[in-house]
């Protein structure tokens, strides 16, 4: 699992590469502990990259949402693929996160 | 003494091969310069020595070569008759000691035109002179060497030595001089002046010569004959060249053509009486073409250097001998507290960390090395304290994990069939535990006499807190279920009971269905689980129809679809964690939908139980040596 985040206009694009089980979610979780530190209300996951995610992962993007939300923000999801999207779809997230199909698409929403 | 390959070994050997080679070297240049600068002395001292002797012989032949000129002017100035001639040479005889004889020989009637022969010799004889005219029938001097060589070549000259006859076996030589007459205004060949000299003289010089030990000098005539020799027998009876001759000896040879050409230096030389090995100076004496040679046998001429050479080897080799046994001693020194400590870290290694390690007041690197022990036995004991506290917390933990999920997996059913009251209700579930607690659950129960609801779910993440979770959602299921909801209320009653106040952001993904046996309706709804199977009875196997909905504890307030299906005879419903298809094998390959449908087809026909067995043998056959990351967790409803 890599992570890298960066500023882009008023909210973060973090983007997340490899696979977050339940041994890397916690590092994914750490990941993040950064942009939530920032201003930033915004944070947009750039998950193309991503190859795997199981229910410790999920359970990072539900806490980082809860956070922004206090703050007044939300977290976005981009670029989803194959059966990480699946995950997503299945388990709901689409109904509680939005998720569009670029990054930049993503932004534009914000 | 030393042990082979030791340090000592190591340290001495260097050293030693070093030092020896040090020593070696200049051993070798020491020898070689004084090899050099004695032969340098002795070919210095043996110049001298024979200049001296040739200056010495020619201090005595030089007079006698004066003689024969004295004579001659004293013929020439005054008009001299016999008697006065005898006279002349009695007296010559007198002043001059060394001068043995001497003679006044005239050409045939040239004193005397009556006499052909005269020739007045005066030689002494005891302490007196003895007069004797020369010449007569049996003595012809006219053709003596003596005579006829200075004749022709108008020369003086020196003759070969000579033992003499008459005077008692006396080594001779003899000095001519031609003398002339003025006759018709040209000179006139008119006699021969001689001057014998005694050479026992010239032995007492020789024999004088002392160089080293036994070397010694001798002189040989222009015809290479020995005229002075240690070996007596040599005298006159051989020549060098004889001697070259006899023993085959070109070298010799050589040295000898030298002699007789008058030359000096110094040479190897191989004429020694006994034929020892030496070296000759060689230098010519006086007018009379004769060669001194002065032999240096060369064992004594080396006897310093042989001498040098033993005190240098004896101090080299005592030198070594000290070297060893100090590189031995100062090894032993180092060698000795590394061999204590050698066996204190051994004796270490059993377990035994009591042990004092004792430190060399040398305070070099073996005292540094014992220190780096104790500190490591001292940072052994501590960690060891350490790892055994958290040893005995980490197995206080386990077993209070093992507790917790032999408490949650007794939460879950596991008599089959469930209700035996209903015969055509075939229901079977299984749930394979992955090493680590995780948080999957299935549950069922009978709400009314025709109305079954059953459950799977998976809650997120693993350990305590996901088992914790698991139990109170398991509850809070059981609790709605029993109320007699319809399964999209009983989501939305226990998501709401979850979401209120779950800080940890836990949530769990739940399948409920409701069937009613009678009917066979299935009623049912999804919390963002993976979405179930439905068996067909011609064997195919396809995803149950969605109805997408939210995972519990995400959010509160949130509405679930329901759908109902009828399913017909022989169907079934096979339900499912993400720990079966997302298992993965050794290439981290997963088990994923499609394996599970192909495996699926197959079971049409198949009992719960049996699918169900079958499934997870596939999973677990599927994944090999792989660690198994997740529960499995597999249901399969038939009615």
């Amino acid at each position: 699992m890599e992570i890298d985040v960066q500023v882009e206009g008023k909210a973060l694009v973090a983007c997340v590469r490899g696979r977050v089980d339940t041994v890397s979610a916690a590092a994914f979780e750490k990941g993040l502990a950064y942009a939530l530190s920032r201003e930033e209300k915004w944070l947009v996951f750039d998950l193309s990259g991503l190859e795997y995610i199981s229910s410790a992962g999920l359970r990072v993007f539900l806490t980082t949402a809860r956070k922004l939300k206090a703050k007044g923000g939300d977290i976005r999801l981009a670029a989803a693929q194959g059966s990480v999207k699946k995950v997503f779809q299945v388990s709901g997230f689409f109904t509680l996160f939005k998720h569009l199909d670029t990054k930049e698409a993503a932004l534009a929403t914000i | 003494m030393i042990k082979s390959r030791g340090i000592a070994f190591r340290m001495g050997a260097p050293v030693l091969a070093g030092s020896a080679l040090v020593f070696l070297v200049i051993f070798s240049i020491g020898y070689l310069h004084s090899r050099e600068t004695i032969l340098r002395n002795v070919q210095e001292n043996a110049q001298n020595l024979a200049r001296r002797i040739a200056h010495r012989i020619e201090l005595v032949l030089a007079p006698v070569e004066k003689v024969p000129e004295n004579l001659d002017i004293v013929l020439e100035t005054f008009d001299v008759n016999e008697t006065k001639i005898i006279e002349v040479l009695r007296s010559t005889l007198h002043i001059n000691p060394e001068v043995f004889g001497a003679a006044i020989a005239f050409e045939p009637y040239a004193f005397d035109p009556a006499r052909l022969y005269f020739s007045p010799y005066m030689s002494r004889k005891g302490k007196g002179f003895q007069m004797t005219h020369l010449g007569g029938k049996g003595y012809h001097y006219f053709y003596q060497d003596w005579y006829q060589i200075p004749r022709e070549t108008g020369k003086s000259s020196w003759s070969e030595p000579y033992f003499d006859e008459g005077g008692g076996d006396i080594l001779m030589a003899t000095f001519s001089r031609p003398f002339f007459r003025e006759k018709e205004g040209t000179p006139q060949f008119t006699g021969v002046i001689t001057a014998d000299i005694s050479l026992e003289w010239l032995e007492k010089i020789v024999a004088e010569i002392h160089v080293l030990r036994t070397g010694y000098g001798f002189i040989i005539s222009r015809n290479g004959a020995f005229i002075v020799h240690p070996q007596k027998s040599w005298i006159l009876n051989e020549t060098i060249f004889s001697i070259a001759e006899a023993r085959n000896d070109p070298a010799l040879r050589a040295i000898g053509k030298r002699m007789i050409a008058g030359e000096s230096g110094f040479f190897p030389f191989t004429g020694d009486v006994l034929q020892r090995p030496g070296f000759i100076y060689l230098t010519p004496v006086g007018f009379s073409n004769w060669s001194l040679g002065i032999f240096f046998p060369t064992n004594e001429l080396m006897a310093d250097l042989d001498a040098f050479r033993r005190t240098a080897v004896s101090l080299g080799l005592s030198g070594l001998l000290v070297l060893i046994l100090v590189v031995w001693l100062v090894a032993r020194t180092i060698t000795r507290p590394l061999r204590t400590l050698s066996a204190v870290a051994r004796n270490m290694a059993t377990g035994n960390l009591e042990i004092e390690v004792p430190v060399p007041k040398t305070g070099d690197e073996v005292a540094i090395l014992a220190e780096s022990f104790n500190y490591m036995k001292n940072s052994l004991k501590v960690h060891i304290r350490e790892l055994l506290a958290a040893t005995a917390a980490k197995e206080h933990i386990e077993s209070e994990l093992t507790i917790a999920r032999d408490i949650q997996m007794g939460l879950l059913p596991k008599t089959f069939p469930p209700f035996p009251d209903l015969p055509g209700f075939d229901l079977y579930a299984l749930l394979k535990p992955a090493r680590e607690v995780g948080g999957d659950l299935y549950d069922f129960c009978r709400i009314d006499e025709d109305r079954v609801c059953f459950f799977l779910g998976d809650v997120s993440g693993k350990g305590v807190p996901a088992a914790l979770f698991m139990a109170v959602t398991m509850t809070l299921i059981k609790m709605t279920a029993a109320k007699g909801l319809s399964p999209d209320r009983i989501l939305r009653e226990v998501n709401g009971q979850l979401s209120r106040d779950n800080a940890a952001g836990m949530f769990v993904t739940l399948f409920c269905g409701i069937v009613n046996i009678r009917t066979r309706e299935l009623w049912y709804a999804n919390g963002g689980h993976n979405q179930p199977v439905l068996l067909r009875k011609s064997g195919e196997a396809i995803f149950l129809e969605g109805t997408d909905g939210i995972l519990l504890g995400a959010m509160e307030d949130i509405d679930y679809a329901m759908k109902r299906i009828v399913l017909d005879a022989g169907e079934g419903l096979f339900l499912y964690s993400d720990g079966v298809t997302e298992a993965m094998d050794e290439q981290e390959r997963l088990y994923s939908d499609e394996r599970l449908l192909e495996a699926l087809k197959a079971m049409g026909q198949m009992s719960s139980a049996e699918v169900v067995e079958s499934v997870a043998h596939d999973v677990i056959s599927f994944a090999g040596t792989a660690p198994q990351a997740d529960d499995i967790t597999v249901m399969m409803v038939r009615f």
